[in-house]
């Protein structure tokens, strides 16, 4: 496979050489990111094999959201696999498990641009991290609590309501 | 105590036995919920749970009044759904009319501890050896009508099947039906010797399935199409088996990859492997007069806690022996002294250590 134009390289503090890409946010910001993080993306690997110049365009993604979109590939990307079972493993998958929970402290109009980005990019432990996050928010929750707090708008007609109402207390009450 | 008659009685007459001989039937329960501990806490954990760990405090509202979460693409919203439990799964379905039918949608994973009082936050029945609770069953039966399937996952451990008798036949139709991918199916104590439904074997989608506190059904009665052509992962936990039902529930699942026994407290069974595919065997607390690995080409790992052969626990050890298991290369054991162990063509007498094994093995 021919190399990418848009692959460059960077030095790793052990002393190595890494490959880099540029990503350029639907804003003109340009990422420059170790290739394996941003593989991370299925979007961005198709792109990368397919090569180009002056960097990957990511029209749908803008700078902030692709900002945060990097910090977890990144994170994900520099965790080796260490033995399973091991007291590293263990430690490992804490630590992530903790970096992830702090990366979705974040606005609802954040985690939704979040959520769109991830499923653009395909970056599908970032997907998952977010439609978790929501479903966490919808748990135990009435769905009028559900409705104000996403602003969903009940476009059901009374009627339709409360069949839908005797519906569901006559599968789970 | 020789598990054997306890075997086919009730709790009452068990206890009323116990006290006739002057022993204190209180020390049953308390055995009994040890056992059920181990069991519950060996089960795999279910994959949604009404925890919510990742909800961010404050940040659940929309200030401008926008809906983005319901213009996110249809399977985004089903993969929301799809870390819910039912009872919030289904409750989507009155948010609006875009949610309306989505949850009909996404493989449903149903865990009846969710819908007791409390909401089972476990997974599991906190009182063990408490009394059923009758409208968990009823709320079975009306999910698994209602939802079309598949249903990715099935815990069903809260029930007293007995009383159930009917439902657990409905419901094994039904999952066969819609296609479940892994179940975990388990009795609440008493009688232990409940007939696991025949009608289990139809559930040819399973890929994972742990059975508790049964008594296997009666394999030569079933088709001989009957088995489990998906199935990557059996555990049988407090469940009594004849060799031969024993034998056929490994035969029929040609895809095996890991077996785990606990608590097989019937004597005189044998337990002989003859697997193309198994790679992680797991027996604890269990009567085996014979562990026989004779035809493992895939096992890597042989893990024996406690196991005892013939009589009560004590008197006689297991007999482990182990034939072509060319990829094998861990073996633990925890108990101080062994019938004795074959490897190929090497005997090991008791008393021996855990390193003979290392040796044999070659690492």
């Amino acid at each position: 496979m021919a190399a990418a134009d848009s692959c460059d390289g960077i030095s790793t503090s052990g002393g190595g050489w890494e490959k880099t890409v540029t990503l350029v946010s639907s804003d003109d910001a340009r990422f420059e990111v170790r290739e394996a993080a941003a593989s991370l993306s299925q979007t961005v690997r198709r792109m990368i094999r397919a090569g180009g110049d002056g960097g990957i365009p990511l029209p749908k993604v803008d700078a902030r959201t692709l900002s945060t979109v990097l910090e977890y590939c990144n994170k994900h990307a520099a965790v080796p696999a260490p033995a399973p079972e091991s007291s590293s493993a263990e430690a490992a998958a804490v630590d992530l498990e903790w970096f992830d929970k702090e990366l979705m402290h974040v606005d609802l109009a954040t985690l939704c641009s979040l959520i769109r980005a991830a499923d653009y990019l395909e970056v599908a432990g970032l997907l998952d991290l977010t439609c978790k996050t929501v479903a966490d928010m919808i748990k135990s929750k009435t769905a009028e609590e559900i409705r104000q707090m996403f602003g969903i708008q009940n476009d059901f007609t009374p009627e339709e309501e409360e069949q839908l109402s005797r519906e569901n207390a006559g599968v789970f009450e | 105590m020789d598990p054997q008659p306890i075997i086919g009685f009730s709790m009452r007459e068990v206890r009323a036995y116990m006290e006739r001989d002057g022993l204190d039937s209180r020390m049953l329960d308390f055995g009994m919920g040890l056992s059920l501990g181990v069991v519950y806490g060996s089960l795999p954990d279910p994959p949604v749970s009404p925890a919510a760990p990742l909800s961010p405090a404050g940040a659940g509202c929309a200030p401008d009044g926008v809906d983005r979460i319901s213009r996110l693409p249809e399977e985004v919203l089903r993969n929301v759904i799809s870390h819910l439990p039912a009872k919030d799964a289904a409750r989507t379905a009155a948010l609006a009319w875009r949610w309306r039918g989505l949850w009909r949608s996404v493989p449903l994973a149903l865990v009846d501890a969710h819908l007791l009082p409390d909401g089972g936050a476990g997974g599991r029945p906190r009182d063990m050896l408490g009394r059923d609770s009758p409208g968990v069953a009823a709320a079975v039966s009306r999910v698994l009508t209602a939802h079309p399937g598949p249903f990715r996952c099935v815990h069903l451990t809260c029930s007293t099947m007995d009383a159930h008798r009917a439902e657990i036949a409905r419901w094994l139709e039904l999952l066969a039906a819609k296609g479940v991918k892994e179940l975990v199916f388990v009795n609440r104590p008493w009688p232990l010797d409940l007939r696991l439904p025949a009608s289990l074997f139809s559930c040819t989608s399973l890929t994972c399935l742990h059975i508790g506190v049964w008594r296997l059904p009666d394999t030569a009665a079933l088709p001989l199409a009957a088995g489990f052509p998906n199935l990557r992962e059996l555990g049988l936990h407090i469940v009594l088996m004849e060799d031969r039902d024993l034998a056929f529930l490994l035969d029929r699942s040609p895809v095996l990859e890991t077996l785990v026994i606990f608590f097989a407290y019937q004597t005189e069974v044998r337990l002989r492997l003859v697997s193309r595919t198994l790679r992680c065997i797991q027996v604890c607390f269990s009567h085996f007069v014979d562990i026989a690995v004779v035809d493992a080409p895939c096992l890597e790992r042989l893990l024996l806690w406690v196991t005892w052969g013939r009589g009560s626990e004590g008197s006689e050890r297991s007999r482990v022996k182990i034939g072509h298991a060319p990829k094998l290369r861990v073996v633990r054991y925890l108990q101080l002294e062994m019938q004795g162990l074959e490897i190929g063509d090497t005997i090991i007498k008791v008393p021996f250590k855990l390193n003979c094994i290392h040796r044999v093995l070659g690492f």
